[in-house]
């Protein structure tokens, strides 16, 4: 999956979630009011199931924002692929 | 002075326990707290039994300004920090508050006009002690909630009520001056004010808080083992959340945990019990309402215990099953009334006897929640009154009829839905942005409906009364 593909399931994802229209890339939880700790657990369940991927304790941190989650799909990608 | 005063003013200035916060690291005495609510009293010294509509979050700040508002005679509301300024317009519009205490700019800017609206840290001037002495009777807080038929409501929390439920919970739950406990869901809810914050000032005990469940989701059970907690509360969806998360606590000394608390909205058993299995915490259900503070002690520390059930009515209420099977509690922790609402608390308490609008059961003591018997939809623990939220939708000139349900979710317990009939069918293409539209300008956003399905009729009686449970049947599909 390329990169484009990536970002543009991600923010589908996020708008879904958060009823919105548009979201930018640069969206987090600090710039998106509606992006709350409730939107946030829907948020990252839809993730894992969206890319086969898992949030854990020691990732969860990477859940705030597009940049960052992102990230770290990519990350979890690459090491299944490889 | 009422008891419930005397009793806190006894503890909290003989107690050598402190409060800490966890994000900030800030500790202070509860000695010294009772000082910084002192910045209270020159603005709230010459008013009694007016309402202080409280929007802060979990802080030292926070305990401080409750303390000042209830020693000074005077009626604390507590409103959720996360709130919408059009939401907030229409409690205010309410309880029509004498004061606002809020650091939100937002909302400074929006009510300063209206409102006499404060931030804590204008306060600088320390006040003497109030004059005005405070009695049993006196309301010490007002609880609103949209109510079920989508007209206000706000509970009345006497003194007497406050001194009567937390003496209790303290000797169900067994809270002493040394419990140590960690209080992070929204102190804008009573769940936290109940379960956490006032049982711990009113034993003299350490209490822990942290910002909310936001900062914790790494490190939850390092900040238990880190302040050595003993008891803390928590609602279905963080539960669930702390399961999917897979936290590693095998290195982690849990020993002082005593138990979790989980309440505030249905724990499905199959989550407690996977909860306790994962993590080796004892994990209770915990029951109660607003208009009644908890009312029973599931206590998971006993050696029968077995998870499912919400336990024994503690000592301050007694409980029975109606015959409709409708929950009833009857005792001192039972509100003195709703606001500017005679008639519906006549409605809702008969010869003291409280119904709760819940259903239940009772086997060998122990007593279980079965359903709700009222239209509510309980998110992350939160009620969410769909009256309140059909309202709103009816704003959209285009709709002609609309109803709101709860639809079962994995990770809330509960999510928002709304089906939605149009005026005419050319209307029908785009009714569902333009709903949501008028939604998110006028509702917070953990009430907005989740998903919005636009239908040929919405179910009714002959009467013309909603069908939810049939609705809620076609909305789960």
């Amino acid at each position: 999956m390329n990169d484009s593909i990536i970002i543009e399931k991600i923010k589908l994802v996020i708008k879904e979630e958060l009823s919105l229209e548009h979201i930018s890339d640069s969206a987090s939880q600090d710039n998106v009011p509606q992006w709350d700790s409730m939107a946030f657990m829907s948020i990252v369940a839809k993730l894992e199931d969206t890319f086969g991927i898992l949030v854990t304790a020691d990732n969860v941190v990477l859940f705030d924002s597009i940049e960052k989650i992102f990230g770290e799909i990519k990350r979890q990608l690459s090491c299944k692929e490889s | 002075m009422s008891a419930w005063i005397e009793s806190l003013n006894e503890k909290l200035s003989s107690s050598s326990s402190q409060v800490t916060e966890v994000e900030s690291g800030r500790i202070l005495r509860y000695q010294d707290l009772v000082k910084e609510a002192r910045r209270y009293y020159p603005l709230l010294q010459n008013v009694e039994q007016h309402v202080v509509t409280v929007i802060l979050p979990n802080s030292i700040e926070y305990l401080a300004c409750y303390i000042g508002v209830v020693k000074c005679r005077n009626i604390f509301n507590p409103v959720p920090y996360f709130v919408e300024a059009g939401e907030l317009a229409r409690i205010l519009e309410y309880v029509q508050p004498t004061l606002v205490v809020t650091d939100r700019q937002d909302l400074q800017q929006r009510f300063a006009n209206q409102y006499r609206v404060i931030t804590p840290s204008q306060l600088t001037e320390m006040g003497q002690e109030p004059k005005l002495r405070t009695t049993d009777d006196d309301i010490a807080a007002l609880y609103y909630s949209s109510g079920t038929t989508g007209n206000p409501k706000g509970v009345l929390y006497s003194h007497d009520n406050n001194l009567h439920l937390i003496s209790s919970i303290n000797r169900g739950f067994g809270f002493t001056g040394e419990t140590r406990q960690f209080a992070f869901l929204p102190f804008g809810h009573t769940a936290s004010i109940n379960y956490n914050i006032l049982p711990a000032l009113f034993s003299g005990g350490p209490l822990i808080i942290s910002r909310g469940f936001d900062q914790l989701r790494n490190n939850f059970f390092n900040v238990l083992e880190r302040y050595a907690i003993n008891y803390t509360e928590l609602v279905p969806s963080v539960l669930r959340m702390l399961i999917r998360l897979q936290h590693n606590v095998k290195n982690l000394d849990l020993a002082s945990m005593e138990f979790i608390g989980c309440g505030s909205s249905t724990l499905d058993l199959d989550s407690q019990v996977r909860f306790i299995q994962q993590y080796g915490i004892k994990t209770a259900n915990l029951y109660g309402l607003s208009e009644t503070g908890p009312s029973h002690i599931d206590d998971p520390r006993e050696s029968n215990w077995e998870p499912g059930s919400i336990g024994k009515p503690l000592d301050v209420n007694q409980c029975r099953i109606a015959e409709d099977g409708e929950i009833l509690l009857k005792g001192r922790n039972v509100f003195v009334g709703y606001y500017k609402n005679q008639a519906l608390y006549n409605e809702v308490v008969q010869n003291g006897w409280f119904q709760t609008g819940d259903l239940g059961e009772v086997r060998a003591g122990r007593f279980y929640f079965t359903d709700r018997k009222k239209d509510l939809i309980i998110k992350s623990g939160i009620n969410i009154v769909p009256a309140e939220i059909e309202e709103i939708i009816y704003r959209c000139t285009d709709v002609l009829e609309c109803a709101v349900v709860g639809r079962p979710d994995p990770i809330h317990g509960e999510v928002v839905v709304a089906a939605l009939v149009a005026k005419s069918p050319e209307l029908v293409h785009g009714l569902e942005q333009r709903v949501h539209r008028v939604c998110t300008e006028n509702l917070s956003s953990y009430k907005i409906p989740s998903q919005f399905q636009v239908v040929d009729e919405i179910p009714k009686t002959h009467s013309g009364k909603l069908l939810r449970k049939v609705i809620r049947a076609k909305m789960a599909k």
